[in-house]
Order: structure tokens, then C-alpha cells, then sequence
């Protein structure tokens, strides 16, 4: 099978997508089926085997200043440049959009030279989409939560109004709904976030498959010769993502018995500007760190010297932050919000669970692990065997494959066939 | 084949009819285009595209007949309502489609804000009164009574209808047109040495 993923973003470091094409791409590719990728900046790191296109993007939202590239000045001027840079200033977040006609423009060409049998976006929709399915090719869409989460949990903290019309106009909503009921399927990562699919974007559950995401326990493992810190936790995750709920963290270790220490790898937070600010009003200065961004041995390093992982999320949409604690046998404290019940396990058996956006819950659960070292190396054995048995990326992309053929069957055969 | 091919138009070995459209030198046959996709029919998204294409072009058309073939007197002193109905509502409608989706986005944006149901955020973290909700308010009323007036003046033909909107689109693009501009003229013109 020929199969094309799509994502605007593809890099492993940026988030939760670039891990996910990342893996499935190298994964299809071991499966014998042919993959290419189809991806925005920033770019994943060269996937062997895999055939990369680039579409790039001068990124003018976050390149509030210097976007004149001094080679091509005038290339802001270009139509989708030009809208980007408009759309940008006002607050709007075009780079999905765009990414999906510029996709559409790249596809166009690549179908001249490749029968593909299947398209596979990640979490794009935008409408340039509706060209793409004019080409004929099944296309399915991954999406790993829907985005009204992000903004209902931005609404949580307090915020000027001018903040709340930026926030607002932030999320394409409208775009992402419209777009994901014309998908041939949508497949998502946890039963929780199908649910919330439904809810927000109105597709029905039918048209919705559920496929785990993986864990790489090739990276994630237990390094045994490391001594752990004494009352150490560890929080990894961008801080200023309002849905990460790490602020109730922070109001946690106010209130625990023992005095605790949090190291928090925020690699993904390019502008740290709200928590910084929290923790000096909590008055933890002396008790928080922030390592900014590390490599992934570091991150290996630190899990396997702390103690106890916090994953305080209001929701998410799978979670890997507290499946690779779990993969790295550290008790994992999490909330029930969205699919961490669903990858966690099961509440002092894989993992310690407490209701998302209780403080004094989450202190009492710090306290209990640090007073039952016994109790926290069973979870830890417990829930590392459950990571292992449950999320793998083979799995992952076996089940995909099923799904790519029940779609190409639904719509007539491949590519090939069609031809 | 592919869809999209690039002889001389009109070619002779292509039959012209009813569903073969020349744009731009390219000929866009629909049976082609149903052959493409092998036994499968013409496809539901495939029909809206072709009544996109149609409309499109005859709304341009009508736009052109209306705008530049009429006859209107145009001489100084004349007002908006002794042109043609077809000039005035050419102009008229594609300028007032545009303020009034950027005030329905605005009441759009009131809206959400107003009614947006979420958690209260923890207390100690709150550090002054939050009014968003009174401002959302009269946000939506007054994107609410500009889109009014907006259609009262288009109804009534008032020039300011037309020339406010119609300037506030010139000056967004000219205003970026400025900035990237100046950007040009303020960026280094020579790449880093690293």
C-alpha cells in the first residue's frame, strides 16, 4: 500500500503530532507498505525510507518581527503569504489553513507521479481539504482532540477581554468541524476524545475509529543505577497550556504534609510567561525548576531520579507524558481528565488517581506515595508492564492498516485499481 | 489521464459543448473528469464544484455587465440613487457581504464569550474583577447595530454605506501592503555570515 501523511507539523520535540507521524510513518514502513510525508515546519528529523515533502510557511504568526526573508523579500506578497500575514495580525491562526491548500497544490503534483492509496492527515482540517478529496484518493483524519477543549480550558483562567477575543478567533473551530464531517473517517486516540469528537464536531461515532497511540520503550525504560531524589516529582508538559492544569499542582504542594521538590520539563513552551509568575505567588521558588528544553536522555535521566510523575491535566486527548513516566516505572499521579483513566489503568494498582482540578487531592495522593515507598515501586513495576503490553507503536499502525483498507474498500478499491 | 490538459483553446479534437469551459487556456471537461475516477460516478463534491464554477462565472459576468456595460450618468453631483439598480447592487453587495461577516464575527466573538460555560478560576490566582462578559455584551450590540445600519444605508442607498466599508477594506490591505513595506526597507539586505 502507498500511503501519504499529512501533517502541518512534523517535528518529534513540538508536540504530540510530530511524535505520532514520527512513529506511524517508520512503523507502516516496517508493516512493507510504502509511506510518504507530507509536512509543514518545523520538519521531523529524516524518517529512513520514508519519501519527505517539505511545504514550507514563513510562520508569520509567531514571526512577529523579522518574516522578511532577505533572499525573497517580496514573498510575502504571494496570495497565501499575504493572507497569512493579514489573517496573523489580526489574531488568527492561518497556518492550518494554508497548510491544507498549499498540501492540496503539493498532492496535485505528487498523484502525476505516485498512485497513492490512502491520504492520512494529522490534525489539520482545513479547507483546502475539500480539493484534496476531489482527487479521488480516501482520506482519513486523525484527530488527537478537538481544539474546543483547548479554548474552554483557556476560558478557566482569568484573562483580560482582549486576551479572550484573541483566544477566541485562535481556534478554527468552525473550519475543523465543517472539515471533519466530509473526512472518510476519522480516527482518534482514546474512547474519551471519540466521545468528545462527537460532541463538538458532531461526527457521528460510527465514523469514528478509536487507535491507541504507542510508546517507544526502546527510549522509555528505567535506568536502574540512578539513586532517586528523596521527595521529588517531576511535571513534563508545556506550562502554558492552560488544559495541563499544572497550576492545581502548584497549589498542591502548598499543601503537602512533606516538603516536595518539582522539576518541570517544559521544552515545549517557547514563552514562559504565566506560570513563572504563579509559582512566585505560591511561594515555591526554592521548590521548583524548570529545565527548559533537554534532550531526550536528559528527560530519561530525570524520570529515572525522581520519585513520583504528576500528570494534573484537565484533559487529554491521550497523554504521553504520563505513559512515558509509566513506561519509565515512576508512579504516576494523574487526574481523571479525558483519556488519562484509559491509559493509566486502574486507581493504586498502574497508577494513583485524583479528580482533575483538586489540589488537596493531589497533595494527599504526593503524601501517600512518599510515606509508601513499597506502594510506589509496585505501581511503577505495574504500570510500566501495562504500558508495554497495551501501547505500542506496531499495534498502532497494525490497526490503521485495517482501517486504511475498510476505507479504500468503501470507496471502490485503491488508487491502483481505480487507475 | 490527467484532469487538467493544455491545448490551444478551442482545439478542434475536443467537442465543445454545453460542459466544456475554457479558463485560462486549460480545458476543464467534465467527462474527463468522470473518467478519471474510473467506474465510479461523478461524485456529490465533484457537482458542487461545477455549480461553484457556473455561478462564479456568471456572478463575474453579471458584475462586469453592471459595472462597466450600463450606461450611468456619471457626472459630478450625481447620487447614488439615480444609477442603475444592477450598478448600485453589483457594488453594493460584494462590499456589504464583507462588513457584515466581519460583524458577524465580531458578534461572533461577543457571543462566545458571553456564553462560553467553564469552571470558575481557583480564587487564589484571581487578581482583579473580570468584566469580559459586560464587555462581550456590548460588543455583540454593537456589532448587531452596525450590521443594521449597514443594511438601512445599502437600502437606502447612502453613500457612506458604501465608502465606509469600502475604505476600511482598502486601508486593511494598503495598511499591510505598508507594513511589509516598511519591513522590507528595515530588513538587513544581506544574509548572516553564520
Amino acid at each position: 500500500m502507498r500511503i501519504c501523511l499529512l501533517s502541518y507539523r512534523g517535528n518529534p520535540y513540538c508536540g504530540g503530532q510530530g511524535i505520532y507521524l514520527t512513529y506511524l510513518a517508520k512503523e507502516l514502513m516496517k508493516l512493507g507498505h510504502d509511506v510518504h510525508v507530507v509536512v509543514g515546519p518545523p520538519y521531523p528529523f529524516e524518517i529512513e525510507g520514508a519519501t519527505m515533502h517539505r511545504i514550507s510557511n514563513h510562520n508569520y504568526f509567531n514571526n512577529r518581527k523579522e518574516f522578511i526573508k532577505p533572499h525573497r523579500p517580496f514573498s510575502t506578497f504571494s496570495p497565501f503569504n499575504f493572507y497569512e500575514f493579514i489573517a496573523s495580525k489580526m489574531g488568527i491562526f492561518p497556518e492550518i489553513e494554508t497548510f491544507s491548500f498549499r498540501a492540496f497544490l503539493k498532492l496535485k503534483e505528487l498523484v502525476k507521479k505516485y498512485d497513492y492509496d490512502v491520504i492520512h492527515d494529522n490534525q489539520c482540517l482545513g479547507y483546502g481539504f475539500m480539493l484534496i478529496k476531489l482527487i479521488g484518493i480516501p482520506f482519513v483524519s486523525t484527530i488527537h482532540h478537538p481544539l474546543t477543549i483547548d479554548r474552554t480550558t483557556w476560558f478557566e483562567y482569568p484573562s483580560d477581554f482582549n486576551l479572550k477575543i484573541k483566544r477566541v478567533l485562535y481556534y478554527p473551530l468552525i473550519m475543523q468541524k465543517f472539515v471533519a464531517n466530509r473526512m472518510d473517517k476519522i480516527i482518534t486516540v482514546s474512547h474519551d476524545s471519540a466521545e468528545e469528537i462527537n460532541r463538538a464536531f458532531g461526527v457521528p461515532r460510527d465514523r469514528i475509529s478509536v487507535v491507541y497511540n504507542g510508546m517507544d520503550s526502546s527510549i522509555f525504560y528505567p535506568i536502574r543505577n540512578l539513586k532517586k531524589k528523596k521527595n521529588s516529582i517531576i511535571f513534563v508538559g508545556n506550562v502554558e497550556d492552560r488544559k495541563k492544569g499544572i497550576i492545581y499542582l502548584l497549589r498542591a504542594m502548598t499543601l503537602t504534609k512533606h516538603r516536595v521538590h518539582l522539576t518541570i520539563v517544559d521544552g515545549g513552551a517557547p514563552n514562559r510567561n504565566f506560570m513563572p509568575r504563579i509559582v512566585d505567588k505560591f511561594k515555591l521558588n526554592s521548590q521548583v525548576t524548570f529545565t527548559g528544553k533537554i534532550s531526550m536522555d536528559r528527560l530519561i535521566e530525570l524520570y529515572s531520579e525522581t520519585e513520583i510523575a504528576v500528570s494534573p491535566s484537565l484533559y487529554e486527548g491521550f497523554g504521553f507524558p504520563a505513559a512515558e513516566a509509566m513506561a519509565c516505572e515512576l508512579p504516576v499521579i494523574s487526574s481523571t481528565g479525558g483519556a488519562l483513566p484509559e491509559v493509566v489503568g486502574e486507581h493504586l494498582k498502574t497508577g494513583y488517581f485524583v479528580p482533575p482540578r483538586d489540589a488537596e487531592a493531589i497533595a494527599r495522593g504526593i503524601d501517600f506515595l512518599i510515606e509508601n515507598p513499597a506502594v510506589r515501586t509496585r505501581i511503577g513495576k505495574a504500570g510500566r508492564k501495562r504500558i508495554l503490553e497495551t501501547f505500542t507503536w506496531s499495534n498502532a499502525a497494525r490497526e490503521l492498516v485495517e482501517i486504511y483498507e475498510e476505507v479504500i474498500n468503501a470507496n471502490g478499491g485503491s488508487g491502483k485499481a481505480r487507475g | 489521464m490527467n484532469r487538467f490538459y493544455k491545448p490551444a483553446c478551442p482545439d478542434p479534437d475536443i467537442p465543445i459543448n454545453m460542459l466544456t469551459i475554457c479558463i485560462y487556456g486549460r480545458i476543464l471537461d467534465p467527462t474527463v473528469i468522470m473518467n478519471y475516477t474510473g467506474d465510479r460516478a461523478l461524485g456529490r463534491p465533484k457537482i458542487f464544484g461545477f455549480i461553484a464554477l457556473v455561478i462564479s462565472s456568471a456572478l463575474a459576468g453579471l458584475f462586469i455587465y453592471s459595472v462597466f456595460i450600463i450606461k450611468n450618468d456619471y457626472s459630478l453631483g450625481n447620487d447614488l440613487t439615480t444609477v442603475h439598480d444592477w450598478t448600485f447592487y453589483s457594488l453594493a453587495i460584494p462590499i456589504g457581504l464583507v462588513a457584515l461577516f466581519v460583524a458577524a464575527t465580531g458578534f461572533w466573538i461577543g457571543w462566545t464569550i458571553l456564553t462560553i460555560k467553564v469552571v470558575p478560576p481557583m480564587p487564589e490566582i484571581v487578581e482583579k474583577k473580570d468584566f469580559s462578559k459586560i464587555k462581550a455584551f456590548f460588543l455583540c450590540l454593537f456589532t448587531a447595530g452596525v450590521a443594521a445600519v449597514l443594511i438601512y444605508g445599502l437600502y437606502v442607498r447612502n453613500f457612506w454605506a458604501l465608502a465606509v466599508p469600502a475604505a476600511a477594506i482598502s486601508l486593511v490591505i494598503l495598511g499591510s501592503v505598508f507594513w511589509v513595506g516598511m519591513a522590507i526597507i528595515t530588513t538587513r539586505s544581506t544574509l548572516p555570515k553564520k
